[in-house]
């Protein structure tokens, strides 16, 4: 199987919502989120895309507090994270003022119970204009609704949907070094429910059996 | 300082830049041997900084043994190249092994292929990064067998310079 990011529909809404939140323009705000089922590829895509464009990314915890946030956050910006509260959220400011560059939030569903951490998030933002993504999962979107102040600063919301045909066919494409039959693409289209983790499985298990049989191609019957 | 950056410097000052030079006049002005000396102007002749012209050829009287026939001249033909030489050489930013080094401090629990996938280098490139993260003892196999590699010793956000570790590791810079 070869190793390449594949592009898929939801990859490209997550660019596309990211390259909405570059701008300079005054006055709009810089957020957005993005949730879906686990398994779609969410943290994938925005490593993927953290690592190719030098954005910071932090993997928010469940027991994370504000204080935890901004220590990790001057921590990745390269600085030595000062002890005083106050003084730790004036570094982090001033490191991201300094040198703008993309916050990625994931696994947001975690802060949504501790306030501090919402209103810090906020505060960050209209202070520094750093252009932030939230990640979160299924209902992410539902939670942070109860933040009105917050949520009103999505400038961007993407929902990761499962893969369907024409993903597939493109993921298979780009991965597999066999080729597939169409109606192998649709069975595996069908067997997978959408998820990235069961197409790779598949195509995997595919091209085994393929160098076992040396079979030119594989169909559908292949995959039983 | 290094030779080739204390010629440079001299060679910047006006009363050399701006005029035909031979390698006697500069060697005694800096006070280096000649046969070095010579070495460092080839070179920066090779990258297009210095161009060698040569001089008139010495009446016969004039050369013998330990003179030279003719003298060699040199000029700067590029002030700017020969400036940027003497700037501290500094990393690019973002480069394949920082992007490498980024996703391998976010998933703590790393494939080669993972490196592959989300940071876009050659296979051979993330080989090469991961065998020489193994050697200063940042990085660990998963098991005896297994694909996996775990982050053991995290240096910071900036990547560690573990060129050419030799086995066994040793000392890398962390460039803090």
């Amino acid at each position: 199987m070869k190793s390449e990011f594949v592009q898929i529909k939801n990859a490209r809404k997550f660019h596309q919502a990211a390259d909405h939140i570059h701008h300079k323009l005054k006055g709009i705000e810089r957020m957005a989120l993005v949730f879906g089922d686990p398994g779609l590829g969410k943290t994938e895509t925005a490593l993927h895309y953290a690592a190719n464009n030098g954005s910071l990314y932090i993997r928010m915890k469940k027991l994370m507090t504000a204080r935890w946030f901004l220590t990790e956050l001057v921590d990745d910006l390269g600085g030595s994270p000062k002890w005083r509260t106050k003084d730790l959220f004036d570094q982090s400011c001033e490191l991201l003022q300094g040198r703008k560059r993309t916050l990625i939030l994931d696994e947001v569903d975690y802060f949504t119970s501790d306030t501090k951490v919402t209103e810090t998030l906020r505060d960050i933002h209209d202070i520094t204009n750093t252009s932030m993504i939230f990640i979160g999962m299924n209902q992410a979107d539902k939670r942070l609704m109860r933040f009105p102040h917050l949520y009103d600063r999505f400038v961007e919301v993407v929902k990761f949907q499962p893969l369907d045909r024409e993903d597939v066919d493109l993921m298979v494409r780009a991965l597999s070094e066999v080729p597939f039959d169409p109606d192998a693409i649709d069975r595996i289209a069908q067997e997978s429910e959408g998820k990235i983790r069961k197409v790779i499985v598949l195509i995997h298990r595919a091209e085994q059996l393929a160098r076992a049989g040396r079979r030119q191609s594989i169909g559908a019957k292949d995959l039983k | 300082m290094s030779r080739i950056n204390i010629v440079a410097k001299m060679l910047l000052e006006k009363r050399w830049a701006d005029r035909f030079f031979t390698l006697g006049q500069l060697a005694s002005a800096i006070g280096i041997e000649r046969e070095r000396l010579r070495k460092d102007l080839n070179k920066l002749c090779r990258e297009g900084i210095a161009k060698r012209i040569s001089g008139k050829r010495q009446p016969k009287e004039n050369y013998g043994p330990g003179k030279p026939k003719q003298h060699i001249l040199f000029r700067v033909s590029n002030k700017k190249a020969l400036a940027e030489k003497l700037q501290p050489q500094t990393r690019g930013e973002n480069n394949a092994f920082d992007r490498m080094w980024f996703v391998i401090r976010k998933k703590r629990v790393f494939t080669r292929r993972d490196l592959i996938i989300l940071t876009e280098v050659k296979r051979e490139t993330a080989r090469w990064f991961v065998k020489m993260l193994r050697r200063a003892g940042i990085v660990a196999p998963s098991g005896p067998q297994s694909p996996e590699w775990r982050l053991i010793r995290d240096p910071g956000p900036k990547r560690p310079y573990v060129t050419n570790m030799k086995r066994g590791g040793g000392e890398y810079e962390t460039n803090h």
